[in-house]
């Protein structure tokens, strides 16, 4: 997928603006952060769960080379086949190839992200093939053209409406003269389009949510079965995963299942959890003849011992995402890649490229909310802040900011005349504002500061106290001193 | 130098780690807490859980009952007498003609509209149904048809997932674990059921276990949950 997270402060704007974005992702927003909490709140030890999901994910990346041929060895003996794939060009040329054996034409998809990442539909589609996503979500933006805006609610922005017209522009020609507009309408007409394409389609590409090492599993985890179906009726299977999905075995499989769902969408457990290992057997009397697995690097590799290891362990939740006031306030789709969020924000910068990304690191308040729910305890405010100051280290930020941080810099460097400066700046600041009281604004706040425009361009800056905490400190301590 | 190799010596020389270096895997994984006790009373638990995402339930005293039951099943929700069914001697041994049941038995295609299945084993934790795939137990069974049945016989019932695993003796192409009817969420956070897979499901519990004979190598005696319990802890 093209990166276009160059265009950031431009695209949130415009979301901002957008009050139907607005709408739906306040009610995505309030949905998803209640549901969690309820769920979540249910197993008493989820806590134990979130360390044993973190010290699984640390202890598989630390021997990842070892998992992943462990892995590789177990689809083999199965009859399956593993590839490899450096970056998104690789992996395509791969699935192209065994597309092309296969003699296919149609190709059903289920929902995966690194497949966005390494934009298998268009480079599928350019050679002639017929690629239809199967996630109900995947299958409007498909037939919207657009991008996911939510790693596990692809449609998230879209309203009822917009599918309502959606559906109608490109079902007509099917058959289905009406409009649809009830929710389980809409449903349905999808189920009866894609059930045709399930059914005729040659080769179904899905993700993983996990690859068990110990017998060469790929597992998907899915609420409306279209995962299933994909690696069930047309005769070739292609997984397309990422090297850190890659876990242990069956046992560490439910522990991580206790944390997918319930910090996804607030379930105990998905509807379907299927875990597929090679191809038809001779027993069996359905299932695919073909079973590939296609591993992706796209830049994962570079990162173990490196500071940005941890975001290897997430598990693709979408929680950090759904408690983020900037993704709830612009959306999925300003972020400009694949991966949006907190967790986007700090994969972007590294597989696509620093300078392609740098004002994603910057879009974050550091509240950490992100950080408290995530399911594999990445410290993803940590990360951020280590972009920011690789940001600068590697020379592409501003003059401006860097004037700026070299001075704070050389005062942090002297507290004293640090404390005086702004002890100054701060009662100068208090004293205006009582001033300015006549101003018409609410009595002790600025509607514009010198050198502070972006900030009181949209709010209010609140005035200072008249002395600062330290001031304060020290006057205590020594009243407290004569005391004694 | 192939991607494989690429990749692999990428890894090594970032960590050291290789396909041979066999590494100790021994963190332990927490036992579930809740404030109920779900391992003594696992039948209920199973039941509560499965209502919770809209599945429905019917407990029979045996085998015998199945056909009858999938019939005023079938009936209450207006639907045609006609099954496909999982090709298990459990379920073709029945009378199903008594009941006024026309049932096939093999995969499902599109057309079929029912299909009636034998769990694998259940799992109380989370209402789950586990399914494994076989010559008696077509995958497509699971997903294609509008209403599935499932039959569980009661002592299949384990615990939780980690109690599921030791039962499979051979890994099978598909382990399908099933919580529910199929839905989605995909249209303004509304929840919707029948997305692909079934629009309903409807479990079958059957008390009197014995004379059922269990697939893949599986032995069906009741499982000592408390055994298995400290097996794995």
């Amino acid at each position: 997928m093209e990166v276009r997270s160059r265009e950031f402060r431009s695209a949130s704007k415009t979301a901002l603006l957008n009050d139907d974005l607005r709408a739906a992702l306040g009610r995505a927003e309030g949905g998803f952060v209640n549901t969690r909490k309820n769920s979540v709140a249910k197993l008493k030890n989820f806590a134990a769960y979130r360390s044993y999901g973190e010290q699984v994910k640390d202890h598989t990346l630390k021997h990842l080379g070892y998992y992943l041929c462990r892995f590789e060895r177990k689809v083999i003996e199965q009859g399956g086949r593993v590839h490899w794939a450096k970056n998104g060009e690789e992996a395509n040329n791969i699935i192209l190839d065994i597309c092309a054996r296969a003699n296919a034409k149609k190709i059903i998809k289920g929902k995966s992200m690194v497949s966005e990442e390494a934009a298998t539909n268009k480079s599928l589609e350019q050679q002639g093939y017929e690629v239809v996503e199967t996630d109900l979500g995947e299958y409007i933006i498909q037939l919207a053209k657009e991008s996911p805006s939510h790693i596990i609610a692809p449609a998230v922005h879209k309203s009822r409406q917009d599918v309502t017209e959606l559906f109608h522009r490109h079902h007509a020609k099917l058959g289905y003269a009406g409009k649809v507009t009830r929710h389980e309408d809409i449903v349905n007409q999808a189920r009866e389009i894609l059930r045709d394409h399930f059914c005729r389609a040659d080769v179904g590409i899905t993700g993983a949510n996990f690859l068990v090492a110990d017998t060469g599993s790929a597992v998907i985890v899915t609420n409306e079965g279209n995962g299933d179906l994909t690696a069930t009726l047309p005769t070739v299977h292609i997984v397309i995963a990422s090297l850190e999905k890659v876990i242990p075995d069956m046992v560490s499989l439910g522990g991580f299942l206790r944390l997918l769902g319930r910090s996804a969408t607030g379930q105990i457990m998905s509807v379907y959890t299927s875990v597929f290992s090679g191809p038809k057997r001779a027993i069996d009397v359905d299932g695919p003849e073909e079973f590939h697995v296609l591993l992706l690097d796209n830049g994962r590799s570079n990162l173990l011992n490196s500071r940005y290891q941890e975001i290897l362990r997430c598990i693709r939740c979408g929680a950090c995402l759904n408690h983020c006031p900037v993704y709830t306030s612009i959306g999925g789709h300003a972020y400009g890649w694949v991966y949006p969020g907190p967790m986007g924000s700090v994969l972007t910068p590294i597989l696509a490229g620093r300078k392609n990304a740098m004002d994603l690191p910057n879009a974050c308040t550091l509240n950490g909310r992100c950080e408290t729910v995530c399911p594999v305890k990445i410290p993803l405010p940590e990360l951020l802040r280590q972009h920011r100051s690789d940001l600068v280290d590697s020379g592409y930020t501003s003059w401006m900011s860097k004037l700026g941080l070299r001075i704070w810099f050389s005062l942090a460097k002297r507290p004293g005349l640090y404390r005086k400066i702004t002890g100054m700046l701060i009662s100068m600041l208090a004293v205006c504002a009582r001033i300015k009281s006549s101003t018409g604004l609410p009595k002790g706040r600025f509607g514009r500061l010198p050198l502070a425009q972006p900030w009181t361009m949209t709010r209010d800056f609140p005035a200072p106290a008249r002395t600062t905490f330290q001031n304060l400190w020290q006057v205590r301590q020594k009243s407290g001193a004569k005391n004694k | 130098m192939s991607a494989r190799q690429t990749i692999l010596s990428e890894i090594q020389a970032r960590n050291g780690s290789t396909a041979e270096a066999a590494p100790d895997f021994n963190i332990q994984i927490p036992s579930p807490e809740y404030d109920v006790d779900f391992w003594s009373n696992k039948t209920a638990h199973f039941l509560q859980m499965l209502e919770q995402v809209h599945g429905t339930w019917n407990i029979l005293a045996n085998m015998d009952e199945v056909p009858n039951a999938v019939m005023c099943y079938l009936q209450g929700i207006h639907l045609e007498l006609r099954v496909i069914a999982a090709p298990d001697e459990n379920l073709t041994r029945l009378h199903w003609q008594q009941s006024g049941v026309d049932a096939t038995w093999g995969k499902a295609e599109k057309p079929d509209r029912v299909s009636v299945t034998m769990a694998y084993a259940g799992i109380a934790e989370t209402g789950t149904i586990a399914m494994v795939s076989s010559a008696q137990s077509p995958v497509t069974l699971n997903f294609l048809p509008e209403v599935n049945i499932v039959v569980l016989p009661e002592s299949r019932l384990v615990p939780a997932m980690e109690q599921f695993w030791p039962l499979v003796k051979q890994q099978p192409r598909a382990v399908n674990f099933i919580t529910g009817p199929s839905k989605t969420a995909d249209i303004e956070q509304t929840i919707v059921y029948g997305a692909h897979g079934p629009k309903k499901f409807h479990v079958l519990i059957i008390k009197d276990s014995r004379n059922i004979a269990m697939q893949n190598g599986g032995v069906n005696q009741p499982i000592d949950s408390g055994l298995i319990k400290n097996a794995s802890a």
